[in-house]
C-alpha cells in the first residue's frame, strides 16, 4: 500500500544512471599515443573487479533512486502484511457511550474501570480498539492495537471526556460493520454505557451486532439516579406574552428548583418550583415491548410521559419587535449540570395594525375594526386613520395595514404604502366604491371595470392558501355587486366568482406582501360582513400576513442549522464562547451548522445578525434505564448472530489496522544511500582522472 | 664533481633546460667524457699507436715495411688517434617522434643524441653528416670534418620539427645515394616499422660496409603504459583512435612490444647492426658510450 502511489512512476528515474553508465563505459578520456601498431581495440576486456566497482556504484544510484521514490510514494506497512499471528486471536472493541448521560455523577469513571478491566483480561494475540460513539458518529480513537500495548490504549483511554451529545444504540450497531473494518478477525464488542433507555432506535432491528461479533454490554448506569432538568420553554399559545418553561425530574424525594428566566443576558424573573417524588425509573417499570422487528410504542416517549413535571409561567413579557435571546436556568443544578439550562431565541414582532379608510364612521370599517381586535392570535392593537392622515407619521412600526378603499388614496398615499409593502410590509386591501378604471401605484398594472350590478356566488377557491385552509363557507356569500379586474402575471387569483372573476387577489410587491378584496366590505355589495367566516378569515389573513407571529425556538445539539449563509454573501458564525466557528476558507460556504456547544450562535451575514438556539438533547436527561427483558433480548439477538457453530475466521488480523507509515525510514535509507553514493563516486572519480601510477 | 652528479647534469631534463642545442651538445660530451677519464678500460688518444705481428689475413697496407727491412719481420702499426670515421647521423622527426608522455620527447631527445654525437665526431675529427626524414628525406648534409661546420650541422639540428609519417623502408633505400663512402651510420628512431622489412632495407647499406648503428628512442609510457582505465588512444601520425583497455596495455601490448623489440634485434644482428633501445628519461651517456665502443670496435 502507498499513500502517493503516484509517485511510483518516478522509478522511470532509474533508466537515467544505468543509460548514464553506459555513455561513460563508451566514453573513455581520449589520450595521444606514439602509434597504435601494438594495439587493438579491448573494451571488453574488463576485470572482475572493475565491473564489480562499476556495478556497486550502479547499484547504490539505483536503489538510492527506489528509495527516493518510495519516500515520496509514502509506504504503509498495514497489520496485514505483519505475519504470525494467531488463529485464536480476538479483536476487542471496546466502545465508550460518550453520551451526555455519561457525565452523570460517576458514570464516566465506572466506564473507565471496566475499560481497564476489560484491558487486563485480554489475551495476548488479543487485539483491542478503542471507539466512542455519540451523537451521529461513532470514533475509532484508537486503531487495532496488540494487547502488549495496552499502555498505549490506557493513555488514550484517560484522555476521553464524555460530550454533550445523544448516542443512538441502533446507529452505532449498524453502522459496526464500517468502523470494525474488514477483513477482521472475530470480534469482541464491549459496549460500556448507562444502557439509556431514551438511547435505544425506534427499530429494535437495529441493535443488531454485525456477523461473528459477540457483544458485551458493559452497564455502568445507576438505577437509582436522580436528574431534574428543562424539557423546554415556549410562548403559550393563546398569550405570545407569556413563556411556559416544563421541568421534569426524576427523584426519590420532592425536588424544589428555583427557574430562573434570563432574557438577552440579563435576569427577568424567577420562580420557584416543585417537583413530585418517586418518579426515579426502574428497569422493570416500562412497558416490555413485543416482535423482534419494532420495540412497539416509543420508549422514550413512555419514559417521559413517567416522568414528572411541573411547568412555570412567565406571563406579560414586555418585549420589544425583534429577537431576544432567553435562557432558563435550574437553581440550585444537580448531578448533570448541562441540561439544568434551556436556550430559546424569541422573535417578537410589533403586534400593531393600521386600519385606512376615506370615513371613519363608514360600515366597513366597523367591520374590520371589530374583526382584527377580537383576534387572540395575534393580538394587535388597531389604529384607525383617515387616508388625508397617512402622511403624518411612520408606517413601519405596524406589521399590518388594512386599505377600507384602495380607490380613495391618492398617488403620493398610494406611493407610500407600496414602499412599505416593498419594504416588507403586510396590507388587506378591498376594491371600495371609489376605486376607478386605473387604480394607481399600489395595484399597477390592474383593469378594473365597472360595478356590475348582478348577483354572483364564489366559484373557484385556492383552499391550499394558508388564508383559506378552512374556507368552505365562501359559497354561501351572497354578492349584489362585483366587478371584474384584470390583473398582473405575478398575481394570485385565491377566490374566484363562478365567472372567473377574482374576488381575492395575493399580489407581491418587493418583500412586502398584500391581498385585495375585489369588493368591499359593505351591506350594499354582499352581506361577507355579517357572515360567521369574515373574523375566522380576517384572523388567518392577519396572520398570514402578519407573519411575525411570537416564537420560541431553539435546536440540539450535533443537528444540522441550516445558517442562511450564501457563497455570495460571505459571512461568520460565533459560537457560544464568542470564538469564531469558521475559517477563512469557510466563509463563503457555510451553509450549514452542527453546532457541538449549548448556548447561542451568533449568525452575521448579509442580513443582519441571527441567534440561533442550541439545547442538550432532552432525552439524554431521561436516565431511565433500558428494561432488563430489553436487554435480555438484545443480548439473545447477537447470540443467534454468533452462535457456536461459527467458527472462527481464519488467520486475518485485523486490517482495520492505522497503517504505519515507512516514508521517514525510507528516506533515512535514501539518505546513506546517496552518502555511500558520494563516497564511492569520489573515489572513482579521482581514479578517471587517469594519473599516473 | 662527482660521476654521479654529472649524471645528472646529463639527465634529458637537465639538457632540456640548456639555451641552444650546441650548448647541449658540448654539455653533455665533456661531461661525459670527464666521467669516462676515470675509467681504466677506455682511454681517448690521438697519439696511441702499437705494432703487433702480423697475422694471416691482416690487410698487407698496414705492414711496416721499414721494420721489415731492419728486422725481416712484419709488424702491423696502427694509429688510433689517425683513423677518422666518418659517421652519419639518420634523426628520424615523423610524428610519432614527437611523442611525449609528459617529459623530453622523442624528438627532442633525438636532436639531444644527434647533437652531442656531432660534436663528439667533430672532437675527433671526424667528418659527420646529417640527414632528416620522417616519410621521405626532408634535409641531407653531407659528412664533413671543416671547421665551423659543427656550428652550422647543430643550427641544423636545433631547426628540426616533427614532421608526418614515417616510411623507414623506402629512406633506407634512399640513403644508399647520400652514402658512397663507407663510414659509421647512427639511426635516431623509434622505430615502428616491420623488423624484417627494416631488415631488408638495412640490408644494402651493410653489403656497402657501413656500421650501422640503431638507436631506438622510446618514451617511458610507450615501454609501460600506466592507464588504469579504459582510454581511447589516437595515434599521433594517423589520427585513428582505438579504446583499450588498461588490461590489455599491462599484458598483450607489453608482449607484442617485447615481442617487436626482440625481432629488431634480431633482425639489426642479422645485417650486422647494432641496436640499442633508449627511453627518453635515461641519461645521454649509455648512448654515447655505446657508440664510442662501436667506434673502437670498428677502429
Amino acid at each position: 500500500m502507498f499513500l502517493a502511489p503516484l509517485f511510483l512512476v518516478g522509478l522511470l528515474a532509474i533508466g537515467v544512471p544505468i543509460w548514464l553508465h553506459r555513455v561513460a563505459r563508451a566514453n573513455p578520456t581520449q589520450h595521444p599515443f606514439a602509434s597504435l601498431m601494438f594495439l587493438e581495440a579491448s573494451e571488453t576486456q574488463r576485470t572482475a573487479k572493475r565491473t564489480l566497482r562499476y556495478w556497486l556504484l550502479l547499484a547504490l544510484r539505483i536503489l538510492f533512486l527506489i528509495a527516493l521514490v518510495l519516500a515520496f510514494a509514502g509506504p504503509l506497512l498495514t497489520e496485514r502484511a505483519i505475519p504470525g499471528s494467531n488463529a485464536n486471536a480476538r479483536l476487542h472493541a471496546i466502545v465508550l457511550d460518550t453520551s451526555l448521560s455519561m457525565q452523570h455523577g460517576d458514570r464516566w469513571k465506572r466506564a473507565l474501570d471496566e475499560a481497564d478491566a476489560v484491558l487486563k483480561s485480554l489475551g495476548s494475540a488479543d487485539r483491542v480498539l478503542i471507539a466512542t460513539a455519540e451523537g451521529r458518529r461513532v470514533a475509532v480513537v484508537e486503531s487495532s492495537t496488540p494487547a502488549s500495548a495496552a499502555g498505549t490504549v490506557r493513555g488514550t483511554l484517560r484522555a476521553l471526556k464524555p460530550g454533550i451529545e445523544r448516542l443512538d444504540y441502533g446507529l452505532a450497531m449498524s453502522t459496526a460493520d464500517n468502523w470494525l473494518g474488514s477483513p477482521r478477525p472475530p470480534v469482541v464488542l464491549h459496549l460500556i454505557s448507562d444502557l439509556q433507555q431514551s438511547a435505544a432506535p425506534l427499530r429494535f432491528a437495529d441493535l443488531e451486532p454485525p456477523a461473528q461479533t459477540q457483544l458485551v454490554l458493559h452497564d455502568v448506569g445507576n438505577a437509582a439516579a436522580e436528574n431534574v432538568f428543562i424539557q423546554g420553554a415556549q410562548l403559550t399559545t393563546v398569550d405570545t406574552r407569556s413563556l411556559e418553561v416544563t421541568v421534569r425530574g426524576m427523584a426519590a424525594k420532592p425536588q424544589q428548583r428555583q427557574v430562573v428566566l434570563a432574557i438577552d443576558g440579563k435576569e427577568y424573573g424567577r420562580r420557584g418550583i416543585e417537583l413530585p417524588a418517586g418518579s426515579v425509573a426502574s428497569p422493570d417499570s416500562t412497558v416490555e415491548t413485543e416482535g423482534g422487528g419494532d420495540p412497539g410504542p416509543d420508549l422514550g416517549t413512555q419514559a417521559a410521559a413517567a416522568t414528572p413535571s411541573a411547568k412555570v409561567l412567565f406571563s406579560d413579557l414586555k418585549l420589544s419587535a425583534g429577537s431576544h435571546r432567553i435562557e432558563v436556568s435550574l437553581e440550585p443544578t444537580d448531578a448533570l449540570p448541562q441540561d439544568d439550562h434551556f436556550y430559546a431565541v424569541l422573535e417578537h414582532a410589533d403586534p400593531k395594525a393600521l386600519l385606512i379608510a376615506p370615513d371613519p364612521r363608514a360600515d366597513d370599517v366597523s367591520y374590520f375594526a371589530s374583526a382584527i381586535g377580537s383576534l387572540a392570535a395575534p393580538t394587535l392593537n388597531v389604529e384607525e386613520r383617515t387616508t388625508d392622515a397617512i402622511g403624518t407619521g411612520a408606517l413601519t412600526g405596524f406589521s399590518l395595514m388594512v386599505v377600507a378603499d384602495v380607490g380613495a388614496l391618492s398617488d403620493i398615499q398610494a406611493k407610500r404604502i407600496k414602499e412599505y409593502v416593498a419594504a416588507g410590509g403586510s396590507v388587506l386591501a378591498t376594491l371600495g366604491t371609489r376605486t376607478s378604471i386605473e387604480p394607481g401605484a399600489l395595484l399597477e398594472g390592474w383593469r378594473i371595470s365597472e360595478p356590475q350590478q348582478t348577483v354572483a356566488a364564489v366559484g373557484e377557491i385556492a383552499t391550499t392558501h394558508p388564508v383559506l385552509r378552512d374556507a368552505g363557507d365562501w359559497h354561501s356569500v351572497r354578492f349584489f355587486r362585483h366587478r371584474a379586474v384584470q390583473v398582473g402575471d405575478g398575481d394570485k387569483k385565491l377566490i374566484e366568482y363562478e365567472d372567473g372573476t377574482p374576488l381575492l387577489i395575493e399580489r407581491t410587491i418587493g418583500a412586502g406582501h398584500m391581498l385585495v378584496l375585489t369588493a368591499p366590505v359593505e351591506r350594499e355589495w354582499n352581506d361577507l360582513a355579517i357572515h360567521p367566516l369574515f373574523v375566522r378569515f380576517i384572523a388567518e389573513a392577519a396572520r398570514y400576513l402578519v407573519r411575525g407571529d411570537a416564537s420560541a425556538a431553539s435546536t440540539t445539539v450535533g443537528s444540522v442549522v441550516l445558517t442562511g449563509l450564501t457563497a455570495a454573501g460571505g459571512g461568520q458564525i460565533f459560537d457560544p464562547r464568542g470564538e469564531r466557528v469558521l475559517g477563512l476558507a469557510q466563509t463563503a460556504a457555510a451553509d450549514r451548522l452542527i453546532p457541538d456547544q449549548t448556548g447561542f450562535y451568533e449568525i452575521r451575514g448579509n442580513d443582519g445578525v441571527r441567534w440561533v438556539a442550541v439545547n442538550v438533547d432532552a432525552r439524554e436527561s431521561d436516565l431511565t434505564p433500558l428494561p432488563a427483558s430489553f436487554v435480555q433480548r438484545w443480548r439473545a439477538m447477537q447470540v443467534r448472530n454468533s452462535g457456536p457453530n461459527v467458527a472462527p475466521v481464519a488467520a486475518v488480523t485485523a486490517a482495520d489496522a492505522k497503517p504505519r507509515s515507512l516514508g521517514p525510514a525510507v528516506l533515512w535509507l535514501a539518505a546513506v544511500l546517496l552518502l555511500a553514493e558520494l563516497l564511492l563516486a569520489n573515489r572513482y572519480l579521482a581514479i578517471r582522472r587517469e594519473t599516473p601510477k | 664533481m662527482s660521476a654521479t652528479a654529472l649524471n645528472r647534469l646529463l639527465a634529458p631534463t637537465t639538457l632540456a633546460g640548456l639555451a641552444n642545442l650546441e650548448l647541449v651538445a658540448r654539455t653533455a660530451v665533456e661531461g661525459f667524457l670527464t666521467g669516462l677519464h676515470r675509467s681504466p678500460h677506455y682511454g681517448f688518444s690521438q697519439e696511441f699507436k702499437e705494432y703487433r705481428a702480423y697475422v694471416e689475413g691482416d690487410d698487407p697496407r698496414f705492414v711496416d715495411w721499414n721494420v721489415y727491412a731492419r728486422t725481416e719481420r712484419t709488424y702491423i702499426r696502427r694509429y688510433e688517434g689517425e683513423t677518422n670515421t666518418r659517421l652519419m647521423i639518420l634523426l628520424d622527426a615523423s610524428a610519432s617522434m614527437d611523442y611525449s608522455s609528459g617529459g623530453v620527447s622523442k624528438l627532442q631527445y633525438g636532436k639531444f643524441l644527434a647533437a652531442a654525437l656531432a660534436y663528439l665526431a667533430a672532437r675527433q675529427h671526424d667528418p659527420v653528416g646529417l640527414i632528416v626524414f620522417d616519410e621521405q628525406i626532408r634535409q641531407f648534409r653531407p659528412a664533413t670534418s671543416r671547421a665551423g661546420s659543427l656550428q652550422s650541422m647543430i643550427h641544423t639540428i636545433d631547426g628540426v620539427t616533427a614532421g608526418r609519417g614515417t616510411n623507414l623502408e623506402d629512406c633506407f633505400r634512399s640513403f644508399g645515394e647520400h652514402l658512397k663512402r663507407r663510414g659509421l651510420v647512427a639511426v635516431i628512431s623509434d622505430l615502428y616499422c616491420d623488423p624484417t622489412a627494416m631488415s631488408k632495407a638495412v640490408q644494402p647499406l651493410a653489403y656497402h660496409g657501413h656500421d650501422i648503428m640503431l638507436f631506438q628512442l622510446l618514451d617511458p609510457r610507450e615501454l609501460k603504459p600506466d592507464w588504469r582505465e579504459s582510454v581511447l588512444l589516437e595515434d599521433v601520425e594517423t589520427h585513428k583512435t582505438l579504446n583499450v583497455a588498461p588490461e590489455y596495455l599491462a599484458g598483450e601490448y607489453r608482449d607484442r612490444l617485447d615481442s617487436h623489440l626482440a625481432s629488431l634485434r634480431k633482425a639489426a644482428a642479422d645485417v650486422g647492426a647494432h641496436q640499442l633501445l633508449i627511453p627518453t628519461d635515461e641519461p645521454l651517456d649509455r648512448a654515447l658510450r655505446r657508440y664510442l665502443l662501436f667506434r673502437e670496435g670498428r677502429s
